[in-house]
């Protein structure tokens, strides 16, 4: 244990050049809670802070211009909170994977939060194993990219809540950043201050108006004018709107969007027979796909509404058989 | 002509709840208010697909979340930049300065083009939290995968928190699809 800490210690002053205390560790990690909470900011956190931000720009000899690499994942309620860690993470397998993996021991080793050390603990088990396991090679990995200064995109290994997962190696510029961003993640969390899952609908009257809207075959509105224009792709410059004109337009595409989103859950019965119909169009979703005309409505609508503006009703009327052909398509 | 009387209504209805900001510590935050609009990033990803092209629902959720962290990822940095410095508002050049710092150098010179025309277009005597709000929009002009909006980053700042309050009805008046 202390061996593995005096390790991490070295690495810490390595990778910073800055912090000769045993102590700076725990005013690193500490900081960024009470800044994120808005409380008054210790001294020496900041004078660290400092120090590793002169000293972060100047570390790695080649600066890494790639972008985070965003993983396209679908967003499932249980694991959300993982979702956005790994979309801002980057992988880059580097020399200086080691070195991250000591940032992540220390870290766990003096991170003051209960919840978020828990999940660290679990990393903190990988990272002593793979430490015990290659402890000369760690420092032989610690100390060989400096003297060469050629390495291109230096990348820090960073730990995930998921033990089960391979490493992630990011961007070192922003594994501070990152680190001090799952804090503040955790620490919403905590508070109860995150939102979990999606609601249908914001606003229930919008969401009650939409259901006792009339819907034709297919599930659409009746009575709605800018439905009848096609959709264009690429309107042109956006012409100026009077505000009833702008009232009009913004309204049917709220409603529209309104109901897209109470469509799957169908959470209220208003009356069996728009239920029924509700329950009907999902069915029919499923089996043949009817998700697309839905998703059509909004874009159909904003278009629509362009167009009422600036072209006539003949054209309306021929883009209209054009959106009815697509939808036969789809 | 029925329901000419409701949707006025409805409109104000939802620009008053839009208007007041309900967050800090305690009650949920609601979901818009950690979610930039999922109209608007529809409007932008459309912009880069075919004319027939279409962009399923859970695509445009991950995008939403992505900007959204990505907001809050470069705000976060600038915000401690302020509060090192004793300065109590994010302007312009802390973002950019907070991009640099976490590696995204070639966001730096176009943001820097679009920041210097916004100011002189706006004038000296606008509030430095609307360029912050600029160099923000440029970000959403120049690459794919940001948004057009008022941004929703971290509100633990009072000035910038006002300057979203002042924008929000603008935002609201002029976006004509309003989630």
């Amino acid at each position: 244990m202390m061996s593995f800490r005096s390790s991490s210690h070295e690495g810490f002053g390595f990778g910073h050049a800055a912090a000769a205390a045993s102590g700076a560790p725990l005013p690193w990690w500490a900081g960024p809670a009470p800044m994120l909470s808005g409380e008054p900011l210790a001294l020496s956190p900041e004078a660290h802070c400092r120090d590793g931000r002169i000293q972060a720009p100047q570390g790695p000899p080649v600066p890494s211009v790639k972008a985070p690499v965003l993983a396209p994942q679908q967003p499932p309620p249980l694991p959300e909170r993982g979702i956005p860690e790994l979309l801002n993470l980057s992988v880059d397998p580097q020399g200086k994977g080691k070195k991250g993996s000591d940032h992540s021991a220390t870290i766990a080793l003096q991170s003051p939060f209960a919840i978020y050390n828990a999940h660290f603990e679990l990393g903190l088990g990988q990272s002593m194993i793979s430490a015990d396991n290659s402890y000369a090679d760690q420092h032989y990995g610690l100390l060989s990219p400096y003297p060469v200064g050629a390495t291109p995109g230096g990348r820090l290994l960073i730990p995930l809540n998921r033990p089960t997962e391979a490493p992630i190696y990011v961007n070192a510029k922003q594994y501070d950043a990152i680190m001090r961003r799952r804090c503040a993640r955790a620490k919403a969390e905590r508070e109860n201050r995150l939102v979990k899952g999606r609601k249908p609908y914001l606003h229930e009257s919008r969401h009650q108006h939409a259901l006792r809207r009339p819907r034709g075959s297919g599930g659409r509105f009746l009575n709605t004018k800018k439905e009848s224009s096609g959709k264009d792709a690429g309107g042109g410059s956006k012409a100026m709107f009077s505000n009833p004109l702008m009232r009009q337009v913004a309204s049917p595409s709220s409603e529209i969007q309104q109901s897209d989103l109470g469509n799957p859950s169908s959470v209220s019965s208003l009356s069996g027979s728009e239920v029924s119909s509700m329950y009907d169009h999902e069915d029919a979703g499923h089996c043949h796909g009817l998700d697309h005309p839905f998703f059509t409505r909004l874009p159909s609508i904003m278009d629509g509404g362009e167009h009422g503006v600036i072209v006539g009703n003949p054209f309306k009327w021929a883009a209209a058989s054009e959106v009815c052909c697509d939808l036969l398509k789809a | 002509m029925a329901e000419a009387p409701a949707s006025p209504g409805g409109g104000g209805g939802s620009h008053e709840s839009g208007s007041p900001r309900g967050g800090g510590g305690g009650g949920s935050v609601r979901e818009q208010d950690r979610f930039l609009p999922i109209a608007n990033i529809s409007r932008i990803m459309k912009k880069a697909i075919p004319a027939n092209g279409k962009i399923a629902k859970d695509a445009k959720e991950t995008v939403q979340e992505c900007v959204s962290e990505f907001i809050s990822f470069i705000t976060s940095e600038a915000s401690d930049k302020c509060q090192r410095e004793k300065r109590k508002t994010i302007n312009g050049d802390d973002l950019l300065w907070a991009m640099a710092t976490l590696g995204f150098e070639d966001y730096i010179e176009p943001l820097k083009v679009y920041l210097q025309k916004y100011r002189e277009m706006e004038g000296d005597s606008k509030l430095t939290a609307k360029s912050s709000d600029g160099s923000i929009k440029k970000d959403a002009l120049g690459h794919v995968g940001a948004s057009s909006s008022a941004a929703e980053g971290m509100g633990q700042q009072g000035a910038y928190n006002q300057g979203m309050g002042y924008m929000q009805p603008q935002y609201h008046n002029g976006d004509i699809s309003n989630v």
